[in-house]
This record gives structure tokens, sequence and C-alpha cells, in this order.
């Protein structure tokens, strides 16, 4: 149907005039000898005149040169030609230059078609006369396409100057800076009480030996006062909707039990002087933040270096909050006795006997047991989704023991106990007594089929070294090995590094353990394994094993991906536009992914990714607009059965179900134009544009057009 | 047509998408890799574009071959397209090879960086098709 | 499952029991009209006069699933029909031409069918119901069965909410879903745990089924297809009859699939010469393209073609090669997603090239 005359189409509801009948100029490149040696291109243009519908036909040295181009402007600013058509190199190549060139002479950029006959033509082969044939089929089918074309409009839609950054870890913090630096708003938002994320639970960082507090303190703080910076910790997102530009997103504070700010002044009110805590009855609560390695109380700050540096009553913990009572307090008591308190009625002496500890000492008076979950509703313009990630449960391999044993721990463990910030205030003790014999075993978790984990978390080798030396630091006659599979040391001054501590005595034994078991009567461990490099088995006494655990995504990730609606690659982790080229980017446009919750990796590239995440972020902030995919589908309403098939397919979830009408419609802010749509839907009810059915017909006719035999 | 099997030129209609395959066959220009000018490319933004009535409509025509090119399973421009295409080619197959179509309609994921493997694809193309003759549809009067 | 039995003529308190209980607001079930069997919609219940006599009756006229075919109605009807028509119904809840909170599917085993025409006409012979002696019998006597019917792997109901089976002499009626076993219950039948699975019963079936299935002629190249279809008129009865072809506006009814006046004179000239109204091959290859993975093996596209072409060697058989690829079985389970709609990372490499 290469002739197929356009008619209105029913489908274009908001059709504004007809399209103007096709006046098409076709333009034939030399490429200088490129096309010309091996292609006859006088022939070619001569026949290209003989189509249908085709005005003028012209061949040229470099069509994509200046004076190329004007010959083009010149026919369309004299009416000649109302659509172009440039036979020679790629549309990948040229075809955004061409469709400039028509759109600075205010002709519709999609009526430009390109006929590849380099480097599909010219460039393949040698003799001339079939690739004179082939060039002509080329231009044909091109023909019989733009006669088909319709004008498209590449729309914008404004972008709320705002970001919402899903994450506090370091990669969140600093997407947070640059952006807050650059003079927009971000929210960011920390489910936990405090940011700072994994790397504040080291005590040094691999390769440099920096101290992790030190570097990340600063920043935190940076954040914490920073004008631009709306900090949400202690929230989770709870809904996502809208689209690049706008998204409206409700977040949820949950209940600190202490006031962090006052509402209305937004002036701070808990001065974190840590009365509470140092009152509070429920001491031994295992603190998440040392792994269960030390202990807080009910109401806490997980680290010294918290920010916001406003305390928590932990409503799972506290007994006034899961029995109602605390001493001789009740929940009513301690209500009424705060009203009379604030309001000057009473002295905390005289009512000591109806408020708990912690309410007695508060000298703000900033805790309320009345709080309740707060929703906070945002309109950002982007989204950069940094939640990071987890370790990988170390009892996945039963065979290390871990759980079974005290004196096996994991990686971040390790780091606690290392940590001056950490339960044992940087001395390594376990069970009660400096550990001699150490083993680490890498890649637990990791690069195994078994665990479900098959990838390599790239972290743990350098981690490893890193707890060795700083072992050695304090205790210097340890005896440390080290097994391994690979060491992989594979980053910037890694290798050094790695040289460096192998140079300090510590034993690397090429050869995963096999297992770990106690030596009976005793709490000596004993790992058993083979030397994959000797071929021979070994077995190593130990007072301490550390399991060099990988990473996964964060817990809870799978709330993110239902609300992003992101797509997550085969190991779980987000999953990126381009593994290459947009490495930040994701399939949908306005929200970015920064940090390990993009694949494990250390700091420095959590840092780069998430310096990309906010400069990709700050391209929209910046200009105030986001352009959508002109080539977008369209549902013909007269058409779609609402079978939602193709709702089921589209990769984007830019097709929604009108329950009322029975039909889909296409949301065009989403849509990528992929057609997935179209090639699914039996009656062509969904139909994507420039690419549509009767465009495609048409080519095809074209090109089987020779095949028809003589009539 | 007179034409006899192994010696005739067969005329291939291709469907790629833009990103890989078609970027393939560019590659394969751009580093002068030689193969014979049998497949005339119709460029799709992906592979889950392509309707397999277009695979049909183009064998009834009488193409005698009907290539299909898309990013390698996993790494499609939009994610997924190329998953249902791999559907949709399998079962168009499977209704064809009851009449013996089947070996003219051949589909490669061929990503931006082969374009060796495009014009090897090629290559093999044209050579099966050669030894299948011409599409017996390209006498018919449809 | 959860079921009990009864005797035949039970089934006439049991549907008007659906009706009186308010379970569904109206039955499509067969009712006979003389030699004749046909579908009725039903909301009186006085109207319903001994079922067990001809909803077992071994005719095919409409594929009752076409007749619900984009009913999206707020009232709940039941619908009993054969199996293969029950999968149909399953298919378009699926493809939401069909609530499946509005249809209370009651599957009847079936033993094969005649053609409704064939039925009525040797009625005397046939009888109410048969079962496979007396087919072999009727085929002595040169009245055979449906060819659909003689490939059919899926005689035995064992899909939809209720199935209602032939056992011992008697009927066996169960509940495969909740709505079913509340269905059930509802009109009070004392309900046990009931196996009507017949896994033996069911082999014998599918071995015979493909046994005929390989005694069919294959239509095997261009030629033979050609041949196949040279006297199709493209009427497209087949496609309206067809329980899963389910487009608003089929495509071949479109300008596009169905090219006229200026744009066929188009194509002319293009090509020397065409065929016309247009050429059958592109219709039915996209047909059963279309249909592939649904495609229920009904048989109703074979009945409704004036020309007598025997199309379930064409739509059942190929589709039948297709849902193999994708282990796919039309109507088995409503929550099992369209093979169109889903894939697996790795799969079907084998199939491309
Ligand atoms: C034992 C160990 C030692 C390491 N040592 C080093 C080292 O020496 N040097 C080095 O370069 N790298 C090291 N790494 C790697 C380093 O931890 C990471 O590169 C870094 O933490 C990544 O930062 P991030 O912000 O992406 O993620 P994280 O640090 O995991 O931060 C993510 C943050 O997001 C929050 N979050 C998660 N989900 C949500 C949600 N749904 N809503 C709101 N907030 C959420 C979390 O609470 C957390 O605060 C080590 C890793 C481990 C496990
Ligand atoms: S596949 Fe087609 S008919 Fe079905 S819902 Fe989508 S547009 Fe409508
Ligand atoms: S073209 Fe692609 S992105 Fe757009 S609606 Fe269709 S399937 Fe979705
Ligand atoms: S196709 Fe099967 S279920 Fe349908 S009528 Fe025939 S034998 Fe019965
Ligand atoms: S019913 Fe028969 S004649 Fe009519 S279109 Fe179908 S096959 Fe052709
Ligand atoms: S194609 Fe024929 S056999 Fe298949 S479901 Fe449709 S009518 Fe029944
Ligand atoms: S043949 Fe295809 S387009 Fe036509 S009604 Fe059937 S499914 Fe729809
Ligand atoms: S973009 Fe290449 S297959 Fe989808």
């Amino acid at each position: 149907m290469a002739e197929e005359k356009e008619e209105p189409e029913k489908e274009e509801v908001k059709e504004e005039e007809p399209i103007e009948e096709p006046k098409i100029g076709i333009y034939v490149c030399h490429c200088g000898i490129n096309i010309k040696n091996t292609v006859d291109v006088d022939a070619v243009r001569d026949y290209a005149a003989t189509l249908p519908n085709v005005v003028l036909a012209k061949d040229y040295m470099y069509v994509c040169s200046d004076p190329g181009q004007e010959i083009i402007k010149q026919d369309i600013r004299e009416g000649r030609v109302n659509r172009v058509i440039v036979a020679a190199c790629s549309p990948r190549l040229h075809e955004p230059t061409f469709r400039k060139t028509c759109i600075s002479e205010g002709l519709n950029p999609f009526f430009f078609e390109m006929a590849n006959i380099r480097e599909q033509c010219s460039w393949v082969w040698e003799d001339k006369a079939t690739n004179t044939e082939k060039a002509k089929d080329i231009v044909r089918s091109t023909v019989a396409r733009s006669n088909l074309l319709e004008p498209l409009e590449e729309k914008e839609v404004d972008v709320v100057p705002e970001t919402l950054v899903i994450g506090g870890g370091i990669s969140g913090m600093y997407a947070a800076l640059d952006i807050a630096n650059a003079g927009y708003t971000v929210h960011l938002l920390e489910r936990l009480p405090s940011i700072g994320g994994h790397m504040l639970q080291f005590d040094k960082t691999f390769p440099t030996l920096d101290c992790a507090a030190c570097i990340l303190t600063p920043r935190m703080v940076d954040v914490g006062k920073h004008p631009n910076i709306d900090l949400l910790s202690y929230s989770e997102v709870e809904e996502i909707g809208g689209s690049v530009g706008n998204f409206t997103v409700k977040v949820r504070r949950k209940p600190r039990y202490i006031v962090e700010k006052d509402p209305v002044t937004g002036a701070i009110v808990c001065t974190g002087c840590g009365l509470c805590a140092t009152a509070c009855r429920m001491k031994k609560i295992p603190n998440e933040f040392d792994l269960g390695l030390g202990m807080r109380t009910a109401a806490y700050l997980p680290m010294p270096q918290a920010v916001p540096a406003c305390y928590t009553i932990d409503p799972e913990k506290c007994i006034m909050l899961t029995k109602g009572k605390c001493g001789k307090a009740t929940l009513e008591s301690t209500g009424e006795a705060i009203k009379r308190i604030k309001s000057g009625e009473v002295t905390v002496e005289e009512v000591k006997d109806e408020i708990p500890l912690c309410v007695a000492t508060c000298g703000p008076n900033c805790i309320d047991f009345d709080m309740k979950d707060e929703i906070v509703e945002l309109n950002v313009g982007t989204i950069i989704v940094a939640t990071g990630t987890d370790v990988i449960d170390p009892a996945l391999q039963p065979e290390y023991k871990y759980g079974v044993y005290p004196n096996v721990i994991h990686g971040l463990e390790m780091e606690r106990l290392l940590a001056p910030n950490g339960p044992t205030q940087g001395k390594v003790i376990i069970n009660g007594k400096e550990p001699k014999d150490i083993v680490f075993i890498q890649c637990a978790g990791s690069r195994n089929k078994q665990t479900g984990y098959e990838y390599c978390s790239r972290v743990c080798c350098m981690y490893s070294i890193k707890h060795a030396h700083l072992i050695k630091e304090r205790i210097h006659d340890a005896n440390i090995s080290i097994l391994y599979q690979d060491i992989r040391a594979y980053g910037k001054a890694f290798e050094e590094f790695y040289d460096r501590i192998k140079g300090e005595g510590i034993n690397f034994r090429r050869g995963l353990a096999s297992e770990v078991y106690q030596r009976p009567g005793s709490d000596r461990l004993v790992v058993r394994g083979e030397d994959t490099m000797l071929g021979e088995p070994y077995e190593l006494e130990a007072d301490l094993v550390v399991l060099a655990t990988g990473l996964r995504p964060s817990d809870g990730v799978e709330k993110v991906v239902r609300l992003t609606k992101l797509s997550q690659s085969a190991d779980k982790f987000f999953l990126e536009a381009h593994p290459k080229l947009r490495p930040v980017d994701t399939a949908i446009d306005g929200i970015f992914v920064a940090g390990c919750c993009q694949g494990p990796k250390d700091i420095p590239d959590s840092v780069a990714q998430a310096k990309a995440a906010s400069s990709a972020s700050l391209i929209y902030l910046g200009t105030g607009k986001a352009k959508l995919e002109a080539i977008t589908s369209e549902i013909n309403e007269e058409l779609c059965t609402g079978c939602r098939t193709c709702e089921a397919l589209c990769p984007y979830d830019a097709l929604e179900f009108d329950a009322e009408e029975k039909v889909m419609r296409v949301n065009e802010a989403i849509c990528k134009g992929c057609g997935c749509c179209n090639g699914a839907c039996p009656s062509g009810a969904a139909s994507m544009r420039h690419f549509r059915d009767r465009q495609v017909y048409a080519q095809i006719e074209a090109l089987t057009e020779a095949l028809a035999p003589p009539s | 047509m007179e034409e006899e099997k192994g010696d005739f030129e067969p005329k291939i209609v291709g469907f790629t998408c833009n990103w890989c395959t078609y970027a393939g066959a560019d590659l394969a220009g751009t580093s002068r890799k030689k193969y014979p000018p049998n497949i005339r490319l119709i460029r799709l933004m992906c592979s889950g574009r392509i309707d397999p009535m277009f695979v049909l409509k183009a064998l009834l025509n009488g193409a005698d071959g009907v290539f299909i090119g898309g990013c390698h399973p996993g790494e499609c421009h939009y994610i997924k397209g190329n998953f249902y295409a791999r559907r949709r080619i399998a079962a168009l197959r499977t209704i064809l090879k009851q009449f013996g179509l089947d070996n003219r309609v051949r589909s490669e994921w061929i990503s931006a960086s082969e374009g060796d493997k495009f014009a090897r694809t090629m290559k093999e193309m044209a050579e099966e098709i050669k030894q299948l003759g011409p599409n017996p549809m390209r006498d018919k009067i449809l | 499952m959860k079921g009990t039995e009864l005797k035949y003529e039970d089934l006439e308190g049991f549907f008007k029991g659906l009706l009186e209980n308010n379970v569904v607001d109206a039955l499509i079930m067969p009712h006979r009209v003389g030699n004749k069997v046909s579908y009725m919609l039903v909301r009186d219940k006085e109207r319903i006069a001994s079922p067990e006599s001809v909803i077992f009756a071994p005719s095919f006229g409409v594929n009752a699933a076409n007749v619900v075919k984009g009913w999206m109605i707020d009232n709940k009807v039941g619908i009993v029909a054969k199996p293969c028509e029950i999968r149909a119904a399953i298919e378009l809840i699926k493809l939401k031409q069909l609530n499946e909170e509005s249809v209370l599917l009651i599957t009847v085993d079936c033993s094969g069918a005649f053609k409704n025409e064939d039925y009525a006409e040797h009625y005397p012979e046939i009888g109410n119901l048969v079962d496979s002696a007396k087919i072999k019998e009727l085929e002595g006597k040169g009245i055979s069965m449906r060819e659909a019917c003689a490939i059919c792997e899926n005689r035995l109901a064992d899909i939809g909410d209720i199935i209602i089976a032939r056992v011992n002499g008697k009927v066996g009626v169960a509940g495969l879903t909740d709505m079913g076993v509340e269905a059930l219950s509802a009109v009070e039948l004392p309900l046990e745990d009931k196996d009507l699975e017949r896994k033996e019963e069911k082999e014998r079936i599918v071995a015979e089924a493909r046994k005929r299935l390989g005694e069919l002629p294959r239509i095997d190249s261009v030629e033979a297809l050609e041949e196949f279809l040279r006297d199709c008129i493209l009427c497209k009865n087949c496609r309206d009859v067809c329980p899963v072809c389910y487009c608003k506006e089929c495509f071949f009814d479109q300008p596009l699939g169905n090219p006229a006046g200026g744009d066929l004179l188009n194509l002319a000239e293009l090509r020397g010469a065409i065929e016309v109204p247009a050429n059958q091959l592109l219709y039915h290859l996209t047909r059963v393209y279309h249909v592939c993975t649904t495609c229920v093996a009904c048989g109703a596209c074979e009945d409704a073609c004036p020309k007598g072409i025997p199309l379930t060697r064409f739509y059942p058989v190929l589709a039948q090669k297709v849902q193999e690829i994708f282990e796919y079985v039309p109507g088995k389970d409503a929550k099992e997603p369209l093979p169109f709609t889903t894939y697996e990372d790795e799969e079907l490499e084998e199939c491309l090239r």
C-alpha cells in the first residue's frame, strides 16, 4: 500500500489541519567517493525522481556539508518540497543533523527520512551494478514510508525544581549535597534515625586507610545544616506517582517520640544531651549500629555522630510504648503531667511518680508518647535512589557455622570490633579475649550458586586485607590467614595496598574453606579446605574466623522497586538504562540510581556515581524542562477491546486501563516508543507513531514490489 | 520464475531494532565487512515492535527470506522488547514449519558491536536461501 | 475437590436450585427443540425441563463462549457447556472479554459431538447421550463425529468452577474453585471429598485422540496450503464463530487488511496483478497466529465454513504445535498468563533459526 492516500485519521482526536499532499525532495549524496565509487549515484537519482510524489531529486558531493544543507533549506523555503529524504549514510549518524535542517526552515522534523545507502550498501559490496539496484530498493522503500509520515510534536513538561534522594548513605549524601549546592531543594530521606550508611560503621577505609568517621562526619553535618536540604530521617516512602518533572511522593515520618524541631519555628528542640538515654530503664538492648555487639537503651542515639542529633525512643523496646507503663507512670499520667509541667503548674519534682525517668530528666521537655506517624507530601522533579546494600546472610553457608559459634563473625561485625566508636572501643576482643590465630574466608555468600548470589561483591577482598592490617596494628603477634579464590585488587591503588599488606606477614592461601568446626573441649576452631595452588588439603586452627560476606540489595528494596517501578537486574540490584553509557539513568526518565543499590562498589565509585546522578538530575532542574519522547504509541479507542495485553507487556508501565471506557490509554509522558504494544495488539488498536503498521507495510510492499511476476 | 535453485539472487527483507542490529549492520559497513547485497533492512525502534504479520506479509509477497534482528536477550534498549519478540517469532516459525517455510525466516541477536556477526549472518543466510531456491510465492498472483 | 453424586434426573433440581437460590441470575444451557439441540439463556427456572436429556447430547452448534464474549456485566450467569467451550470462556477471561466474577462455569463431560445438523438428522439413532461403543457403532453406519472431537484430548470435564461428570450410570458434581464449591453448598448438596480426576480414562482418550490426529491428512507445503484454501471465499465466518477471535474490528476488516478501491488498484499496479477480494493465505496465516495460543480446538470454525473447508486440520492442529513450545494449555487456569504477555530469560532459542 505504498501509495495509500492519507485519509484524516479517526484515531487522531486532536487533529489539527489535514496533512499537506506530500512533495518529496530526494538528495542523493556522493559522500565524496564513499558512495559514488560503488553506487551509480546518477542512476539512483534519476530512478528516485520517478517514484510517487517525488517532486525533485538532486545529487551532491556532501549533502551534510553547509552548502549541501543549504540546497535542502532553499527547496523547503521556496515551497518546492515538504518532505525530505537524504540518501546517504546511516540515520544513526546524520538523522539528527538533517532534522535540525528541517526545523530551521519550519518543516516538521518527522517529515525527514534517510535512505542508508552507505553503511548498508556502498561499503559492504563492490559490484556497482548490484549495489545500484540495492540503493534503488532502499530509496523506494524510504519514499513509500515518507509518503505516509505524519508530523509529530516534541513535547516538553515543566520540572519542579526539587529532588528526592532516597537513602542517606555516602551516595545519597553526596548526591544531595551537589544538588543543594547548585541551589535546588533536596529532600533526603533516610529510614534510620541517622544518615551515614555503612561507611559510618568502619574504622578505616581501604586502600588509603583514611579514618572513615573523620572524613564522613563533617559531610553529615553539612547535610544536616544545609539550608537547601530537607532531611527526612526515620522516614519511608509510601507512594510515588507522576512522572519526570513532577513526581508526587508520599513520605511517612515515623514517630521518634522525641520532638526534633519546633513544628512552627523549625528551631531544634531535642539538644541531643542524652540524659534520657542515661535515665532509661531498658538497658540491655542490642544496638543495630553495632550489629548487636554493643548495647543501647530504649531511648537512644544510634551512634554518637548521628545526624540529626536527636534521640529516638524505640517503640518496640520502650515499656511505656509496649505496655503503657514505666515504673509507676502510665501513658495517661505521663500525658497529664507533661501538660501540667509545660503550663508551669507543677515542677518535675512534684509529679516525678507520674512520669517515667526519661521525661523527668529531659530539660527541654521534648518527649511526647502521643506522637503519631506523619505523612508528608512532596512534589519533586527528579528522584535519586541510593538505598545501598546490606550484607548477605552468612548463615546461608551452614558449613561455616555462623550463628553457631560466637567466634565466627562476618566482615561488618569485624568493622565494628575495629572501630574506636564500637562496642570494644576498637580492641579486638572475642569470647572475652584477644584472638591470636585469625582466619578470613573470602567470598562468603558471593560467587556462589548455592546461596543464589552469583556475582562478585567487589569490596570483600579489599576489606579483608584492610582488616588484616588493622588487626596486625593492634595485635602484633597475630597469625592471620586469608583464604581466597582470587584476590580482586582492581581499583586505583588497590594492588599496591595488597602488596604492602602481603609484606606484613599475612598468610594468603588460595582455596576456600570447605568447613569450620570447633575443637572438642575448647573454643578453638578448625578450618578445613583444600589449597588449590598446592593441590593439598589444609587444616588451620583459629580463635576467630571472619567471613568476608558479600553485599546484596538492602532490606526492603522490594518496596522501593514496587513504588518506583524500576527494574532489577538478575542479581536484584537496580537496573541502569545502559550498562556502559547510561550507568546512573534508569528506564524511567527522571529517576536515577547511585551507589551500591545499583551493584556492589567501593566508596569512591559510590561517590562518583552519586555525583553523576546529581548532575543528571541537575540537567532537568537547571533547564526546568523535560523533553518527552515524540515517537510514542497511541491507542485507537474505536479498535481497542481492552484486552490489556499491551499493558502486561509495556516495559515502562506507560499504559493505563480506563475501566470506565474499557480501553487502554497511553501516558505519553512515560511511553518510550518501543512499540511492544503495537507488536502485540492483534487488531492494531495500539499504534506506534512513526512506525505505524501502514508505514511498515508500505516499506514491505516497496521492497517486494520488484518480486511480482511480470503481468 | 525461470531461476534455478542455487543460481539466483535472493531478496531478503530484514526487520531490525534501531539500537543493536541496525547499528551492527552500520558497523559492518564502517568496518568495510563484505557481504552479499541481498538484504534490505527496515528499521524499527525495537524488535518488540515486530508484528509477525510483517514477516507473513513479506513472505507472501515473495520475499525469499526474512531476517529479524534484535539486541541480545537482556540487552534490549527497552529492557524486554526482544523477550517478547522471541516468543512471537518462535510461535510464527512453529506455524511456518508445517509448510516448510520456517527456514526462510531467521532471527539473530546482533549487538551494535557485532558488525562481523551481521556480515557473517547475511552471508550464511544468502547461501541458505540460494539452496532453498526462490520463494514459491514469487510466481503467484496474490 | 468437593462434590457429590447425583442421579441423572436430579440434575433438574440442581439447575433450578442455582436460579432459585440466586447463585446465578441466569443460566446459559443446552435445550432441545425437537430433534435439535441449541442454547437457551434462562432466567425462569420453570423453563428448565429434563436437562439430563440434553446437556450430554453429542451435538455441537455454536461455541457457548462466543455467545457471552464481551459481556462485561455485573450479573452472574452460569454457563453449562462442553469442555472446549468452557476453556474458551477461560481464555476470554484472560483476554478481559469476560468478567471472572460474573460467570459460573459449569463444565459437562463430553463424549465427542456431531455437527448439530448431523445430530438432528440422526437423532433417532444417536439419542440423548452416547458412549464410546455407541460412537463406534454409529461410525460404522457412516455417522461420524466432528473431526475436532475426534482429535480432542480434553473431553472429560476438568476445568471451570463446577464439573458434571458421567460416572457409573450416575453424575458426579464437584466444585473446582471456591466459587464452585460455594455454589454447590448454596443449593445444599451434601459435599464430601470427591475424586473425579479419572486419570486412566483420560489417558485412554488422549491416546485415541493422538492416534486420530496422526491419521489426519497433513498440510505440509505451501502448495498444499494453497490447495487446502483454494475454495475459501474470505467470508470470514470462521473468524466470526471463533470464540477467541475477540477484536472489535478485525484487522482484516480494516483498510490495511482489507484494501479496496483505489488502494487495491495501486497494489495491482505495483504487483501487476493481485488476487481479489484478497489473499486467503495472509488472512488464515495471520489469524492462526492470532489464535495460536488461545485456540481451544473446538472446531467451530470448520462447522461454520460455507465451503466445507476442513479447518480443524489447520487451526487447532497448528495452534497445538505452538501451545507445545510454550507448554501452554488454553483454558487450563484463568490465573496463568497468556504466553505472549510473559517470557523466561532463557528459552526458545532453538525455535529462532
Ligand atoms: C564490611 C565492609 C567493609 C567495607 N569497607 C570499605 C572500605 O574500606 N572502603 C571502601 O571504599 N568501601 C568499603 N565498603 C563498601 C562501602 O560500604 C560502600 O561502598 C558504601 O557504603 C556505599 O554507600 P551507599 O550510600 O551506596 O550505601 P549504604 O552505605 O548502604 O547506604 C544506604 C543508606 O540508605 C538507607 N536506606 C536503605 N533503604 C532505604 C529505604 N527504603 N528508604 C530510606 N532509606 C533507605 C540505609 O539505611 C542507608 O543509610 C565496605 C563494605 C562492607 C560491607
Ligand atoms: S492489546 Fe490492543 S486491544 Fe488489547 S488493550 Fe492493548 S490496545 Fe487494546
Ligand atoms: S510504545 Fe513501548 S513504552 Fe510506549 S506504551 Fe507501547 S509498550 Fe509502552
Ligand atoms: S472439541 Fe472436545 S470438548 Fe469440544 S465438543 Fe468436541 S469433544 Fe467435546
Ligand atoms: S469460513 Fe471458510 S470460506 Fe469463510 S473465510 Fe473461513 S475458510 Fe474461508
Ligand atoms: S480457531 Fe477454530 S478451533 Fe480454534 S478456537 Fe477458534 S473456532 Fe475453535
Ligand atoms: S483474526 Fe486477528 S485481528 Fe481478526 S478478529 Fe481474530 S484476533 Fe482479531
Ligand atoms: S531495542 Fe534492540 S531489541 Fe529492543
